[in-house]
């Protein structure tokens, strides 16, 4: 009896483990080829990342610097990609977490905005923390009223020229949105064998750039340590 | 007087032929120079690294940009690289080196002929050229590139967003992007600083970064001085 029940739950598992890995991803109808193409050859690039070493942090929240698994921690998040025609207020993709937190909606930006491969990338693992129903969907931080950078200059938006501060476009934990995607990056920037050198330099720029809207000090000195200050 | 008169209309008729003859050989020569300004300026360069090179090109087989079969093949490989999107191909790292002086102008001319919402495209020529820095030259190319007017928007780099227009927790990638062939000219410059042949020309790039460049640049290079002083590079 219990060898049956054994194997009706391992195959539930066999099958669930390839439910996640090959079919979890469905597009909604109205995704673009093109669009879909993209995600699917960004997400094939990604498999191909490999590091022996991982920082403590990054194993905490993803595991190891390893292709296969940034795409099981995607695709266990993220089953659906919508599309939203939009390409209003510079989104290149979003989560709406409390109608239905399981569905990426990628914008007409993600193939007409030219970022580089692996802001896209950072882009959608920042979306994939906003599912997490169980972590609150990590919501953001408003950024301080005095948002300044380490020289005590005010961080403003690069698109408008106004502060950011206010916005609700900063992270207080060191499990958000961005401060994961620093932690991600930044392994990938530091450990990432298989990457191209040209990954591995974007990789460093973006997580540089994103850790400054780490407004908790305990938690940017935290990421900085577990990064070896590298950024 | 018969004869004086013959000779006369001779002479006219040698002269007007003369007149013809050198008319035509010279017309081909005006039209190509007009041809190379205006090439320069429909790429809409203000180059002066660039400008420079195609006007000496006209005379100078190198500048011709005549590539060999082998700077060709690169060229084709970066061209599929740009159209596939994938900057993880082992290729750019193993085939995409070693520039010749040639490949690097074509590269440079390649750089302006590139949209200036192609910030991935442009980024990726400024890496490569960037990975290379050996001479002066290649230092005073991507010193331009770092003090450009600053693309306004991904949308269109004339306009800048409406306050209020723009998502701030979406759109922060744009920090970057929007800037990114600039910032990957200072990362550049930043790694040169190794290199003492090249260091106080680097640096002067990096001080007239944090002069001239957009706020965002200006920003990336002292952090990068900053950084180098930390370590002791200077
Ligand atoms: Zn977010």
């Amino acid at each position: 009896m219990s060898r049956r029940i054994g194997f009706f739950l391992s195959a539930w598992a066999c099958g669930l483990m390839a439910a996640i890995d090959a079919d979890a991803l469905t597009f909604d109808r109205n995704v673009p080829k093109e669009t879909q193409e993209q995600l699917t050859s960004d997400l094939a690039s990604l498999e191909g990342i490999y590091g022996a070493t991982a920082s403590a942090l990054h194993t905490t929240v993803f595991g190891e610097v390893d292709g296969s698994v940034y795409s099981n921690w995607f695709r266990s998040r993220v089953l659906r990609v919508g599309y939203d025609s939009s390409s209003v207020g510079g989104a290149v993709a979003y989560v709406s977490p409390f109608s239905d937190p399981s569905r990426i909606v990628l914008t007409a930006n993600y193939t007409r905005f030219s970022h580089p491969q692996i802001a896209r990338l950072m882009i959608i693992f920042h979306e994939a923390r906003h599912t997490e129903r169980q972590n609150s969907y990590w919501p953001h931080s408003r950024c301080p009223r005095l948002f300044v950078d380490e020289a005590g200059r005010e961080i403003k938006s690069i698109w408008t020229g106004l502060p950011l501060a206010g916005e609700s476009a900063c992270d207080s934990q060191i499990g958000g949105a961005y401060a994961s995607t620093v932690i991600m990056l930044g392994n990938i920037s530091l450990y990432c064998e298989t990457c191209t050198e040209k990954v591995r330099a974007d990789a460093e720029l973006y997580a540089r750039d994103q850790l400054k809207r780490v407004i908790n000090r305990e938690a940017a000195k935290q990421i900085k340590e577990d990064l070896h200050v590298a950024l | 007087m018969l004869r004086s008169r013959a000779t006369l209309l001779f002479a006219v008729i040698l002269l007007a032929g003369v007149i013809v003859a050198f008319w035509r050989t010279r017309a081909p020569l005006e039209s190509s120079e007009r041809e190379v300004s205006g090439k320069s300026v429909a790429r809409g360069t203000s180059s002066p690294v660039v400008r420079e090179k195609v006007e000496r090109g006209a005379e100078d087989p190198v500048l011709l940009n005549r590539l060999s079969e082998e700077d060709a093949r690169k060229l084709a490989l970066l061209d599929e690289v740009l159209a596939s999107k994938n900057d993880n191909d082992p290729r750019l790292d193993r085939e995409l080196r070693g520039l010749s002086d040639s490949l690097k102008e074509k590269l440079r001319e390649k750089y302006y002929d590139l949209a200036p919402e192609d910030r991935a495209g442009r980024g990726l020529i400024i890496f490569l050229l960037g990975r290379e820095l050996k001479t002066e030259e290649d230092v005073a190319f991507l010193s331009e590139v770092v003090q450009e007017e600053r693309c306004l928007s991904l949308d269109d780099c004339t306009q800048a967003p409406q306050a209020g227009a723009i998502d701030e927790h979406a759109a922060s990638a744009g920090s970057v992007t929007l800037v990114y062939p600039q910032l990957v000219a200072i990362r550049s410059f930043e790694k040169a600083l190794g290199n003492p042949a090249l260091r106080s020309t680097v640096r002067a790039a990096l001080e007239d970064a944090e002069r001239y460049g957009p706020e965002e640049v200006a920003r990336a290079a002292r952090e990068a001085i900053a950084r180098a002083e930390k370590n002791g590079v200077f």
